[in-house]
């Protein structure tokens, strides 16, 4: 009895002196482990809690001085919504040393120390080897450095870290751009300031203050270019960044041009005949990026886009300007039946659009495309016939045939007169604001209704306003635009919005004054945004990216035959900021064109 | 700031309990030290704690038996909110260096396990007691329902047990760790003599053995 008392005592006796010798010491971990084995875990809280009080850090194994003790007792994650306990995290200098340090805790026995000498214990639990957090092994020998608690209490945040070594490899390839960027910019000013004198002479009428003024102007033209560039960069270097993320195997641009990648020479060829020039393979983010906007704008192109690029452009009234027209009636058409069929239009027609745009590039590719859009639209029909009911039925059928009627000509069913069409709609928005306004409306009003709604449809994107007369009051009913429809509507807008704004950066220093654009050159830019295939998601570039889509798209149109030609094939070949932009990317004039062509008549 | 000051009346408060310890201890303590007033406590020894002013060390006591002048006595105030082994045997060894047994140590916080250790394993030779500050922010002894206790000398407690035809165990108790006679530093085996004013007989006199 005597003998086990003492022995127990000595056990006792010996994980104090552990304890006293790890909380003032920092041991290796070899050492450590040994030790570790003959105590306890309240042991070990000991041992942690009295290297706090003397400021090391609690996992013995680090020689880490405590600074910077958070007072606090709670950090509140914002980013999580949770609130972590600090009470334990604040022992340790790092989460490392945290996690470590549990990690040896978990696998302390639980057995009293003077009750291990035995052989079952020694067989099972005592023969295991204390393992260590592999993550500190490793880190110990490199850093000593404390790092903020706050930061790494989250470990999220430690995760996003690793990545920093593909990011310096990226922003030294940028910088070496820029440097080389920056040299043949000093060669291009060299080039303006003698081009500069021919250009006054051409000018010779004007006053001397307009060539003061002009001279101004190319000032800030060129820092208006040199902004221009470091934006580029910045894109290119976000395009750089998502590399990986997207398709690049220039399936786009090897159409256009002999497309060869020598990685030993470091030197792509591309070209074709005349329009050969070599690419470094650093460069190679700048084709990468082109080759993005390429397939972004390939998707965003329909048949329609190009019908109506084909089509020869008669006097101010372009004929899809008609179209549009019909199409927006249409819209409110369609817009009454999916409202009274919410269901379907939620489920089955609201889809539609997005499905299109998934199967586009097919519907582009191949000659079946059309008829698969026509199964389609058969399809739509027959839904929206079995849900909606009696008088609907008609202004249903008669909307989607007429949809029918854009993409197949050949329609078995008479076409209906597109002015009973045009009344069928304004009954039936009739309806709704009746539905809206609660009382029935009398035949006079509708007739002033019906003059509002013409003047709101020749608006673009109009919202639904209902001016509704009762009782000498006005009031203003704007019904929530959450159909398909009234989203592409939206879209479109906002892409045309987008649009118009980069244009006018664009062409800011031409001659070609843009803000004071005609309308009817607009209405050409609407035209063409009213034939793309918008979705949800193909209409978001990035800031960066929008220059590039909107000079690609002028492009484009310049292509139309028509009025349109001329003054966009001007503009384009002679802006100098378009020029800069275009050989930063090693393009010009001429493969620019191949793109075009390229994306148009796939 | 009004944080410092309130810390400054907690010292002065603090350090006012600790000293009519020394004094009921029996201990030599100047009447001008234990009527110190805040006034006097921040003149002498700063209102600024926030900045060191004063630092809790500086409020370190040694004083003196009245009877045996070589028997002194300390009164640590720790800098730490808690304090461990280390700063623990720096005291000891400042004990040892000055030939001191016991001590009093004023902690904010309290000790860690293996410090309380520490002070059982340290026991027969050098008496260390631990009290939390909040402990010594009023002087227990003046609360009026805390009866007067006066230590017996080892000649009066033979006397008691004599008187009374007594054995030690006979005795009614009181434990070591009740807060009178931590205030008091009783040891086990030492006796107190508890006076208490009664309706009935006036004055009331008990003993209690401390165990």
């Amino acid at each position: 009895m005597d003998k086990k008392l003492q022995e127990k005592q000595f056990y006792l006796n010996n994980a104090e002196k552990i304890v006293s010798k790890l909380s003032s010491e920092t041991l290796s971990e070899k050492e450590t482990a040994q030790l570790i084995k003959q105590i306890e875990p309240y042991h070990y809280e000991e041992i942690v809690e009295e290297r706090f009080v003397s400021k090391l850090c609690g996992y013995p194994c680090c020689a880490n001085e405590l600074t910077n003790i958070p007072t606090k007792k709670y950090q509140i994650s914002t980013k999580l919504n949770k609130v972590f306990d600090l009470s334990d995290r604040k022992r340790y200098c790092s989460t490392e040393c945290y996690q470590s340090s549990k990690y040896i805790e978990a696998q302390i026995s639980t057995i009293p120390v003077w009750l291990r000498n035995t052989p079952e214990f020694l067989k099972n639990e005592g023969a295991q080897e204390i393992k260590f957090w592999s993550s500190t092994i490793k880190q110990k020998s490199q850093k000593p450095i404390q790092k903020p608690i706050q930061q790494k209490l989250v470990k999220d945040i430690k995760k996003e870290t690793e990545k920093p070594e593909v990011i310096n490899n990226l922003t030294s390839e940028i910088e070496n751009e820029l440097k080389q960027i920056e040299r043949d910019w000093v060669e291009k000013f060299k080039l303006k300031q003698e081009a500069e004198p021919s250009a006054l002479i051409v000018s010779k009428n004007k006053n001397e203050q307009v060539t003061k003024e002009k001279f101004d102007e190319q000032e800030s033209k060129l820092d208006a270019d040199l902004k221009e560039r470091s934006e580029l960069l910045k894109k290119k270097f976000i395009e750089s960044m998502e590399i990986h993320k997207k398709p690049s195997d220039f399936s786009n641009l090897k159409q256009i041009f002999l497309f060869e990648i020598k990685k030993e020479d470091q030197v792509i060829n591309l070209g074709q005949g005349k329009t050969k020039f070599e690419i470094c393979e650093k460069n190679l983010s700048q084709l990468y990026f082109i080759e993005y906007i390429i397939q972004r704008i390939r998707e965003l192109i329909s048949i329609r886009t190009k019908n109506y690029l084909l089509q020869k452009e008669s006097k101010d009234k372009p004929t899809v300007n008609e179209e549009r027209e019909r199409e927006e009636y249409l819209e409110a058409c369609d817009k009454l039946v999916s409202k009274k069929t919410a269901f379907f239009s939620d489920i089955d027609y609201g889809t539609g659009p997005s499905e299109f745009s998934l199967n586009k590039t097919e519907i582009s590719k191949s000659d079946n495309g059309e008829e698969e859009m026509l199964a389609k639209l058969k399809g739509f029909e027959d839904i929206i016939q079995e849900s909606s009911k009696e008088g609907k039925i008609e202004g249903q059928k008669e909307s989607s045939n007429q949809r029918e009627f854009e993409y197949d000509q050949e329609a078995k069913k008479p076409l209906p007169d597109f002015a009973k069409l045009k009344e069928e709609a304004l009954k039936q928005q009739l309806r709704i604001k009746e539905f809206f306004s609660g009382k029935p409306m009398k035949k006079e009003t509708q007739e002033a209704t019906v003059i509002d709604e013409n003047e709101h449809n020749t608006e673009y994107n109009q919202n639904l306003i209902f001016k509704i007369k009762e009782t000498d009051e006005e009031i203003v009913r704007v019904l929530p635009t959450v159909d398909s429809k009234s989203q592409s509507e939206i879209r479109r807008k906002i892409f045309y919005d987008k649009l118009i704004k980069y244009l006018e950066q664009l062409l800011k220093f031409s001659e070609f004054n843009f803000t004071a654009i005609s309308t009817t050159l607009k209405n050409h830019f609407k035209n063409f945004v009213f034939s793309l295939n918008l979705t949800n998601e193909n209409i978001i570039f990035t800031t960066n990216e929008w220059p590039i889509v909107s000079l690609f798209i002028l492009k484009i149109l310049s292509m139309k035959k028509g009025i349109v030609n001329n003054t966009f094939e001007r503009l384009v070949k002679q802006d100098k900021l378009i020029e800069t932009i275009l050989s930063s990317f090693k393009l010009d004039q001429n493969k620019l064109e191949l793109i075009a062509e390229m994306v148009i008549n796939n | 700031m009004a944080d410092d000051e309130q810390e400054t009346y907690k010292l002065w408060k603090i350090r006012k309990t600790a000293l009519t310890l020394c004094h009921d201890r029996g201990y030599l303590v100047t009447s001008d030290e234990l009527e110190q007033t805040l006034e006097q406590f921040k003149q002498a020894y700063g209102d600024k704690p926030s900045q060191g002013e004063p630092s809790r060390s500086r409020l370190t006591l040694l004083v003196s038996h009245t009877v045996d002048t070589a028997d002194q006595f300390y009164v640590f105030f720790c800098e730490e909110k808690k304090i461990g082994q280390k700063t623990l045997e720096n005291y000891v060894r400042k004990m040892e260096e000055q030939n001191i047994s016991r001590a009093i140590v004023v902690v904010q916080d309290g000790l860690t396990p293996s410090a309380k250790k520490l002070i059982e394993n340290l026991k027969p030779n050098v008496i260390i007691e631990p009290f939390m500050e909040a402990e010594l922010m009023i002087n227990i002894t003046n609360h009026f329902l805390v009866p007067q206790h006066v230590l017996l000398t080892a000649d009066e407690k033979k006397e008691l047990l004599i008187r009374y035809k007594l054995k030690e165990n006979q005795l009614p108790r009181i434990r070591q760790d009740d807060p009178i006679a931590r205030y008091f530093g009783l040891k086990k085996g030492q006796v107190v003599r508890i006076i208490r004013t009664s309706e009935t007989a006036g004055r009331y006199v008990t003993y209690r053995l401390v165990c």
